[in-house]
């Protein structure tokens, strides 16, 4: 059917260079061409880059727990709010002795102003303290939202945060959640940036999610990492 | 200019992208990136390259399939082609550094809408021979990247004191004592070192045809 459609409006496309045929084949084979170039590429240069993240987090884990020279990977499931069963991961530090450090963890929130924002950071389970973040995927304006980043007062949030857990163990002792800036400081208060207040809005309610699902968990099995040194 | 009889050269064609017909300088266009790449010099070397990559390889490919598209698909046809070459150099700048790419943010994707290209493929690529067009594409690719340099090289020296920052060639410029002008860094400095080199070659195009005028009256 299709050849002889075409065999019928070549000639007809000939006469007539507006015919639709031509432009048809033109775009759809250029598609096409892109299609599989674009594929090739692809493969070419996943490896790589999953590798680029992979070392990223990786320094992301050294550099948020201090002293420590290795690290090993556990994988481990909470319940969130919802109870629904959520796995994450834990990239446990432990120093030269094998003494575990802290652990990393991930958080995420995808209602960032440029979408989703994702940081690592620092656990210390026997302090009960988050002491550090790093932020590993942000899409937020730069000179604005992206100061989540580099801004100096917004990091001090979490060089010594507290983050207690309650007496039974299976929940957080206090939320964490945003304050204005300059009107923080109660515990569990994550002061913003002003004129980023989307973004440090979104990065205190990523905290307060992932903690309050992981830092049970980590609780639960914390002989578990000490014991299972790298 | 002295071009204007008969088809161009090889060379002025090469020639009028780097200076002449500078895409930054002369005829304003990419200002976009210009002003948003520019506080790192490596930032400008990677931008001038992908930029030039995918002149390079879209210029080609349009003035090897010239007379095959049809003149009503063509700016959609233009922009597949720049936006497979734009993807490709996505995936390189990601597997050649994470860093690299996050400071240049979304001004890589950005590379599909550079008028720079599309001008090119419109203007050049698809109405000469490969050849041609390459070279066309390679001398627009060198301005724009001379022109990134000629910013980022003055806005990364006032504003941190260094030039190749964030690279295993980094150079201290003015010794520990050096106060960084981080305006020069932010947005302002960079619409601050534009303005400024747009009127230093603006003046010198002024002076050179002046004194060409002086020599055709004695």
């Amino acid at each position: 059917m299709t050849t002889q459609a075409q065999a019928a409006a070549a000639p007809a496309a000939q006469h007539n260079s507006g015919g639709s045929i031509p432009m048809l084949r033109t775009l759809g084979g250029l598609a096409l061409l892109s299609g599989c170039l674009l594929s090739l590429v692809y493969q070419g240069t996943n490896e790589r880059i999953a590798r680029n993240f992979e070392a990223r987090v990786r320094d992301a884990v050294f550099e948020l727990l201090p002293g420590a020279t290795q690290q090993k990977v556990f994988e481990f499931s909470g319940s969130d709010e919802a109870g629904k069963d959520t796995p994450f991961t834990a990239y446990a530090g432990y120093d030269d002795t094998g003494r575990l450090v802290g652990v990393a963890l991930e958080a995420s929130d995808g209602n960032g102003y440029g979408g989703e924002i994702r940081f690592l950071y620092g656990y210390q389970p026997d302090t009960q303290q988050v002491v550090g973040m790093k932020v590993l995927l942000c899409k937020e304006t730069p000179g604005l939202g992206d100061r989540i980043k580099t801004d100096e007062a917004f990091l001090d949030n979490f060089k010594a945060l507290e983050v207690p857990l309650a007496d039974d163990a299976s929940a957080l002792a206090h939320p964490l959640a945003y304050a204005k800036p300059g009107k923080g400081g109660g515990p569990g208060q994550i002061e913003g940036i002003s004129g980023a207040t989307i973004s440090s809005k979104a990065v205190a309610r990523a905290m307060h999610n992932s903690a309050s699902l992981m830092l049970p968990v980590i609780r639960k099995h914390l002989s578990e990492l000490q014991e299972n040194k790298p | 200019m002295s071009d204007q009889q008969g088809p161009p050269s090889s060379m002025d064609v090469f020639l009028r992208g780097l200076w002449q017909e500078n895409p930054v300088f002369v005829m304003l266009l990419g200002t976009c990136p210009t002003l948003a790449v520019t506080n790192k010099v490596i930032n400008c070397f990677a931008m001038g390259v992908s930029v030039m990559f995918v002149l390079v390889m879209s210029g080609l490919l349009i003035s090897l399939l010239r007379s095959f598209i049809p003149k009503q698909v063509r700016i959609a046809s233009f922009i597949i082609i720049i936006a497979t070459f734009v993807t490709i150099v996505d995936y390189a700048i990601q597997s050649i550094s994470l860093d690299l790419y996050d400071s240049l943010g979304a001004f890589i994707q950005l590379i599909v809408v550079n008028c720079i290209i599309l001008g090119r493929a419109e203007a050049f690529a698809s109405k000469n021979g490969p050849a041609k067009s390459m070279l066309d594409a390679v001398g627009m690719g060198l301005g724009f990247t001379f022109a990134l340099l000629c910013l980022g090289v003055i806005r990364e020296a006032l504003g941190n004191g260094t030039l190749m920052m964030d690279t295993p060639f980094e150079i201290s410029l003015f010794g520990p004592n050096f106060a960084p002008w981080s305006i020069m860094i932010l947005p302002p400095g960079g619409f601050f070192v534009l303005g400024l080199e747009l009127i230093l070659f603006a003046w010198l195009r002024k002076r050179r045809e002046q004194r060409r005028a002086q020599t055709a009256q004695a």
